[in-house]
């Protein structure tokens, strides 16, 4: 698919990114957005609104994300993941997923 | 509408981090922020509270500043006013979730170049303003030659601050490069 080559180049994603992107599974605005992250991250990740403004405009330039059509008429945008994105997800996750194997195995030998 | 009062403070572009400070400072003593206009503050009274403030930069016109603006709300920080690129936020300290409203190093980066990249303008622009200031004032009525000597000999005022708004234009870039450098290391 040639999605694989463009969607290698977003790897690896900072923290903030990530947790951004697979938020966005569903149509979710700003403050959404920031709740969600809480809640995956257990309360450990918590986003700043200078943060999310320009990771949010970074990633809809990108393509990993795009606007969703807005049922509310209030000024709030939503955003919703493209199949790019997703791509980019899969990628990332498998690569923290070795990471994660190999440590694991390492703390096991080590006895940790 | 509470009583006014007018501050002079010099804070240069690199001194957004003392500027937060102090203006947090002054919320303490019942001081909060209404607006800015080159060196003074404009302040009203309030009730003594602790508010965190701090300065977002951005360098072009947002055709989005409302939505922008919304993210903020959203996240409980109070939009206080606006100078040039730079805009003002605060939150009293006690309702934060975050201190900050950059939470990674990459997005203060961002800040931070957006504000070199302007800055990088100015200074070029001047240098070239400057440029054609000092060759004009190395002419002198008796010779199409361009001499150093007429230079000194035409000196004045506008040489005097051509001189100056360029220096200090140089020290602001070197420290923003300086801040973006010590940011980076963070990051590695």
């Amino acid at each position: 698919m040639e999605f694989d080559e463009k969607a290698s180049k977003y790897i690896p994603l900072t923290e903030a990114t990530y947790y951004i992107l697979i938020s966005l599974t569903a149509p979710l605005h700003g403050y959404g957005i920031m709740q969600k992250v809480e809640e995956f991250s257990k309360g450990r990740v918590n986003l700043g609104p200078g943060t999310l403004y320009g990771a949010l405009s970074k990633l809809d330039k990108e393509g990993l994300i795009i606007q969703s059509e807005n049922d509310d008429s209030d000024r709030r945008k939503n955003y919703i993941i493209t199949e790019l994105g997703k791509t980019v997800i899969k990628f990332e996750v498998r690569r923290l997923r070795e990471l994660a194997d190999v440590g694991e195995m390492v703390i096991n030998e080590i006895g940790g | 509408m509470g009583r006014i009062k007018r501050v002079f403070k010099i804070l240069f572009v690199w001194q957004d981090e003392e500027e937060e400070e102090w203006l947090r400072e002054m919320s303490k003593k019942g001081w909060l922020l209404k607006s800015y206009n080159v060196l003074f503050y404009t302040f009203e009274r309030h009730e003594p509270e602790d508010y965190i403030y701090r300065l977002d930069y951005k360098s072009s016109l947002m055709s989005d500043f409302y939505e922008y603006l919304k993210l903020f709300d959203d996240a409980g920080w109070e939009y206080v006013t606006r100078y040039f690129g730079w805009i003002y936020f605060r939150i009293p300290a006690k309702n934060c979730k975050t201190t900050h409203i950059y939470t990674d190093t990459q997005s203060k980066v961002e800040k931070y170049r957006g504000l070199l990249k302007v800055l990088t303008i100015i200074l070029t622009a001047e240098c070239f303003l400057g440029i054609s200031l000092f060759l004009d004032r190395m002419k002198s009525n008796y010779s199409p030659i361009y001499n150093f000597r007429n230079l000194f000999s035409n000196w004045d005022v506008i040489s005097s601050l051509m001189i100056v708004v360029i220096t200090l234009l140089t020290y602001a870039v070197v420290k923003i490069v300086q801040k973006i450098n010590n940011l980076k290391q963070d990051l590695r």
